[in-house]
């Protein structure tokens, strides 16, 4: 254990040190390119040299021992050195000079020479056998694809101009030709060592056929390179953390369950034919929903006030409260109409989405404004806060207390069974206790209906709203008392019998219930940032449009919801890509049985319960998919900020 | 211009992949010269030692200093007597041995392999995991020693199922009774029941407890992200009472399809049974939401008079219960079609080794051995059953004495089939189709062709 600790350690420091040094040392490098144009020559292809023989090394293609014995010295480690100095050295003599014939005769020698010269490090296990044809075929396709590039791109050119490509692409050619297609292994140490000469050859013209760079241009090339070197760090760190794992995962979701070999689109085809996944044989049952139907209804109504208040205020439409609200409720209750019959984890967290971020976001909006500048305001916002406070484990396992059902026979622990069920038999047995609710209930009722009284008299429409559905729902709850509510009933005998509603096992509205929990601790976010928001509205547009005569909700709908509505879109898509990964609530409270399966653990399970790595990666990138337009907007909306 | 700039972003991406490459390879060297060290020394003690037994390397070479690191499901109570069993190993021969004990093993020792860091022994629950992995060459087979001792210490019937093609790769450590029914010995000679011998006679006798007023069967079948899984034991237990353990083999190894006319049946015969009006305590729906552990309190009190589970189940009565045929609760065998065949369905944990170190198999040896048991059952206290010979019976309680009796002479056990099925199925669609059938949203027929869909293809 140490041992490994301090080897951990090692490496750290190895690993730090190494980046300050190549961090410093970029730094130094470019300051040269100003300064001294030779130096900046002569580190350049020190650097070049060093990279291209690290990286033979680490594939072992070259070493150096003094005799093939056993106990031969090792002198592979001085190759690095001896190949910076080499390149630096070429480097160094070709910026030396602004004599085009010189530079090409310098770089082309150069590279021939001090690449040619790897053919004697060579081991034995990478000599080279390329086919002569592919020698001579690609390097002709590689300088003609680049000078076609070159001149396709940039109109009105001299052929000189499409020389320079036209070495690079040859240069490559040949290292496609030589090493990309050639056998390595067999062949002979000429062989290999013409692979590399011919190749150094390409990349020496290439630098001898371009001019020095004069004053301007490297003092250009000086301050961009500082760019390159600070952003530098951060993009490698971002494509090696991001961008190779989602290339990573897309590969494995092409590939079987031990992500060994390639089987094409079987597992997106598996993913889309699986009941349990992806199920819309019921879609037929919108048509008969009464959700739908009640749904259909209150927007068709929605849609009349709207047009009916929009031709008495001159315009086609009038979307404000009056007939936004029951469009929003209308369109909800459609949503949830669809999402019922609609069934499978891949429409589970659709319905998740858009249940979720459209409840959390109105309730947020409306907790913000009723609240705003009322008294209560601080403790009733850092009530409906306390939940963020919270994480989704914790959540979930403090709800299941909430949601918990026990047998009919025994007493309920659960929050919600034991009211349920307490509510049921008093309405069934016309109890104490039914007698004493409905005092109480009727004492709320007065008292909200007084408070809203109150409120309406005082022009608070918030606080008259507020109390007046409080004392409506009193009211509902008062009247369903005497038809028959809560969880329970007499049986013949007489006797009363609980009847527990079994929230996490009845669907498909249990997923439902899940989603009250992810509710419950978003709304404190979205009232949060929008509550910021509607105190960001200017003071003097308020008063100006009640100067105008204005209703208060006239107020809200038409001059601070176009104020707040990009924030709005903002709190809208954090909230979809939030919920689009949710995984700890299903997770914690049903782990997604009873169908309440949603994506996130759905790849968890294939990936890592069952072991089927491509088809835990398929379910990844769908999720990914789905994210991603939202992403992509975001991204555009800050994109338009700045 | 622009050209330049690109060849200085290529050159200087470039150095920094060498950067980060060259500080990895500082450390896996590092590390891989640690791991060189342990290799050759190994190699030199098991070159010194070739014909003697690891019990007397242990003893003869000094492994004191070494360590190993033990990871298995069992956490808690069950966990820290697993390392109490392993601490007086750990003191006589200097090994430092550390158990872990998670929750969710099945999942992380997947990742653990997958990711290369797995630990030196894992102690697996699942039959069918351990084979997974002996096939793909993580789990090594046992040395010949250490083999000819567990085969020595344990009944064939257990060690076969860390036989993996003829190898074995894995030492029984704990054996689990499945094929129990707890009840009440006072309340049974109250009312004048007597213990059924055949399945039919268990059958007659909730039928008579209905007519009695009594309720027969306490089921409940949450478990978390395990929910479903008791009804799986039942599935199992009548399977290998209505049919053959050939037929269950083939079961099993999906030789027959899932959805074949026995299991189906089976799957009908208990959902029939637990949706007999009056038959289960758990009524109105609220089999799949009563936890499987808060049987015992009903059981107990008299709201019902029989569960079936397994012989952990004891840790699950309330506290101070006293067991046996004189005491409050006792368990009877899960009675067969005939009074004379007898098949057990067990379950248990296996120990496997995956670092190739004379420390690992001196633990991966002790773990197999009577005196673990011993140690165990000291530690522990009551819940933990093994079938090592050797082992001393006096240190379990008379009631836990005869299930071991049970165990050890059986001769037909099987393990767990939700265990020894690919994941997919057996901690996966076996329990979705189980919870699915019990609220009633799926027939028998509909639950298990949707268990012979989920099963993977390859």
């Amino acid at each position: 254990m140490e041992e490994r600790i301090i080897g951990t350690v090692i490496g750290v420091t190895v690993a730090i040190v190494g980046s300050a040094i190549i961090f410093i040392g970029a730094n130094k490098w470019f300051d040269q390119a100003g300064k001294n144009w030779k130096w900046f020559g002569a580190v350049t292809g020190g650097v070049i040299g060093g990279v291209v023989t690290t990286i033979l090394l680490g594939n072992r293609v070259i070493a150096w021992k003094t005799s093939s014995a056993a106990d031969a010295t090792d002198l592979t480690w001085l190759l690095v050195p001896l190949y910076v100095v080499l390149a630096g050295l070429v480097g160094f003599l070709l910026n030396g000079t602004d004599d085009r014939t010189r530079r090409m005769l310098i770089g082309g020698v150069g590279g021939l020479v001090v690449a040619g010269s790897y053919g004697a490090f060579v081991t034995s296990e990478a000599f080279l056998a390329p086919s002569t044809l592919d020698v001579i075929i690609w390097p002709i396709i590689g300088a003609v694809v680049f000078a076609g590039i070159k001149r396709a791109r940039n109109s009105g050119i001299t052929t000189s101009d499409l020389l320079p490509p036209a070495v690079t692409g040859a240069g490559l050619g040949w290292l496609v030709g030589s090493w990309g297609l050639g056998t390595i292994g067999s062949g002979t140490r000429l062989e290999a060592g013409l692979g590399f000469a011919l190749a150094g050859l390409a990349l020496g013209l290439r630098f001898g056929l371009t001019p020095n760079l004069d004053k301007n241009q490297r003092d250009r090339l000086q301050n961009r390179s500082r760019a390159v070197i600070f952003l530098g760090p951060a993009l490698l760190f971002i494509v090696m953390t991001l961008i190779v794992p989602t290339i990573g995962t897309f590969l494995l979701s092409f590939q079987d369950a031990r992500g060994e070999k390639f089987i094409g689109g079987e597992n997106y085809g598996n993913i889309f034919t699986n009941p349990q996944i992806f199920n819309i044989d019921n879609i037929g049952g919108i048509f008969t929903s009464r959700l739908t139907i009640f749904g259909v209804l209150a927007f068709v109504l929605g849609w009349f006030v709207a047009r009916r208040k929009g031709r008495e205020v001159g315009a086609p439409y009038d979307w404000t409260g009056g007939s936004i609200t029951p469009i929003a409720i209308g369109a909800t209750a459609i949503a949830f109409g669809i999402f019922t019959t609609l069934r499978g984890t891949f429409w589970n967290n659709v319905w998740w989405v858009a249940a979720v971020t459209s409840i959390a976001t109105s309730l947020g909006l409306a907790v913000a404004v009723l609240s705003d500048r009322s008294k209560g305001e601080r403790v009733a916002k850092s009530l409906i806060f306390m939940p963020m406070a919270i994480s989704f484990i914790g959540a979930g396992i403090i709800w299941r207390f909430m949601y918990l059902a026990r047998p009919p026979s025994v007493p309920q622990t659960g929050v919600i069974n034991t009211v349920w069920v307490a509510l049921g038999e008093a309405t069934a047995t016309r109890n104490g206790l039914f007698w004493a609710m409905i005092v109480v209930l009727g004492t709320i009722i007065g008292f909200a209906l007084f408070v809203s009284l109150r409120a309406r008299a005082d022009d608070e429409p918030g606080a008259m709203w507020m109390s007046g559905m409080v004392a409506a729902l009193f009211a509902l709850l008062v009247v369903g008392m005497f038809t028959g509510v809560g969880g329970g009933s007499l049986n013949e005998a007489g006797d009363f019998v609980a009847e527990p509603y079994f929230f996490l096992e009845t669907r498909p509205w249990n997923n439902f219930w899940l989603m009250v929990v992810l509710i419950w601790i978003q709304t404190g976010f979205a009232m949060v940032v929008l509550s910021a928001a509607i105190k960001g509205v200017p003071t003097e547009l308020i008063e100006a449009s009640k100067v105008d005569g204005a209703t208060e909700s006239e107020t809200f709908w038409r001059v601070i919801i176009p104020q707040v509505s990009s924030t709005i879109g903002v709190v809208t898509t954090t909230l979809i890509v939030l919920v689009m990964k949710v995984f700890d609530i299903p997770k914690v409270m049903t782990a997604g049985q009873f169908e309440t399966n949603v994506l996130a653990n759905e790849m968890f399970q294939q990936a890592f319960t069952n072991f089927n790595r491509g088809l835990g990666a398929a379910v990844a990138m769908v999720l990914f998919f789905l994210v991603l337009p939202v992403m992509i907007i975001n991204i555009r909306r800050d994109a338009e900020a700045a | 211009m622009l050209k330049h700039t690109r060849l200085v972003a290529l050159l200087t991406a470039l150095m920094l992949v060498l950067a980060a490459c060259s500080g990895d390879s500082g450390t896996t060297e590092t590390t891989a010269a640690g791991d060189d060290t342990t290799t050759t020394e190994a190699m030199t003690e098991e070159t010194d030692a070739p014909t003697e037994t690891t019990e007397a390397m242990a003893d003869d070479t000094d492994l004191s200093g070494t360590s190993v690191n033990v990871f298995g499901p069992e956490s808690a109570a069950e966990g820290e007597a697993i390392q109490a069993a392993l601490d007086p190993f750990a003191a006589e021969t200097g090994i430092d041995i550390t158990y872990v004990g998670a929750g969710d093993f099945s999942d992380q020792i997947n990742i653990q392999i997958d990711g290369g860091n797995p630990p030196d022994i894992a102690i697996f629950p699942q039959p069918g995991k351990v084979a997974d992995f002996a096939r793909t060459g993580d789990i090594l087979p046992l040395p010949d020693d250490v083999n000819a001792n567990v085969t020595a210490n344990w009944p064939e019937a257990w060690t076969s199922f860390g036989n993996v093609d003829g190898v074995q790769v894995a030492i029984p450590t704990k054996t689990d009774l499945k094929s129990l029914v707890w009840y009440s010995p006072s309340r049974f000679a109250e009312a004048g029941y007597d213990i059924p011998e055949t399945y039919d006679d268990f059958l007659a006798l909730v039928d008579t407890m209905i007519a009695d007023g009594r309720t027969p069967l306490c089921v409940g079948i949450e478990s978390g992200p395990a929910t479903g899984w008791p009804f799986t034991d039942w599935v199992e237990d009548l399977t290998l009472r209505q049919a053959t353990p050939e037929f269950y083999d083939q079961w099993v190894a999906h030789e027959v399809p899932f959805n074949n006319e026995t299991t189906t049946s089976i799957f009908g015969q208990i959902a029939d049974l637990w949706n007999t009006p009056g038959a289960v305590f758990a009524a109105g729906g609220s089999i799949a939401s009563t936890f499987f552990g808060d049987n015992g309190t009903p059981l107990v009190d008299g709201q019902c008079e029989m569960h079936r589970q397994a012989s952990f189940f004891a840790a699950f009565l309330p506290e101070g219960t006293t067991l046996g045929p004189e005491g409050e609760i006792n368990a009877f065998y899960f009675p067969s079609n005939s009074a004379d065949s007898k098949p057990v369905l067990g379950a248990g944990t296996l120990a496997t080794a995956f670092r190739d170190a004379p420390e690992v198999w001196a633990v991966m040896d002790y773990l197999g051995s009577a005196e673990y048991a011993n140690a165990r059952i000291a530690a522990q206290g009551g819940g933990f059953l093994s079938a090592v010979g050797g082992q001393d019976l006096g240190l379990y309680s008379p009631f836990e004495a005869g299930l071991v009796e049970i165990l050890s002479s059986a001769s037909v056990v099987r393990f767990d089939a939700s265990d020894l099925m690919p994941a997919a199925v057996g901690s996966g669609s076996f329990w979705t189709a189980a919870t699915d059938l019990v609220t009633g949203s799926l027939t028998p027929q509909e639950a298990t062709d949707f268990v012979e869909e989920s099963w993977p293809t390859s």
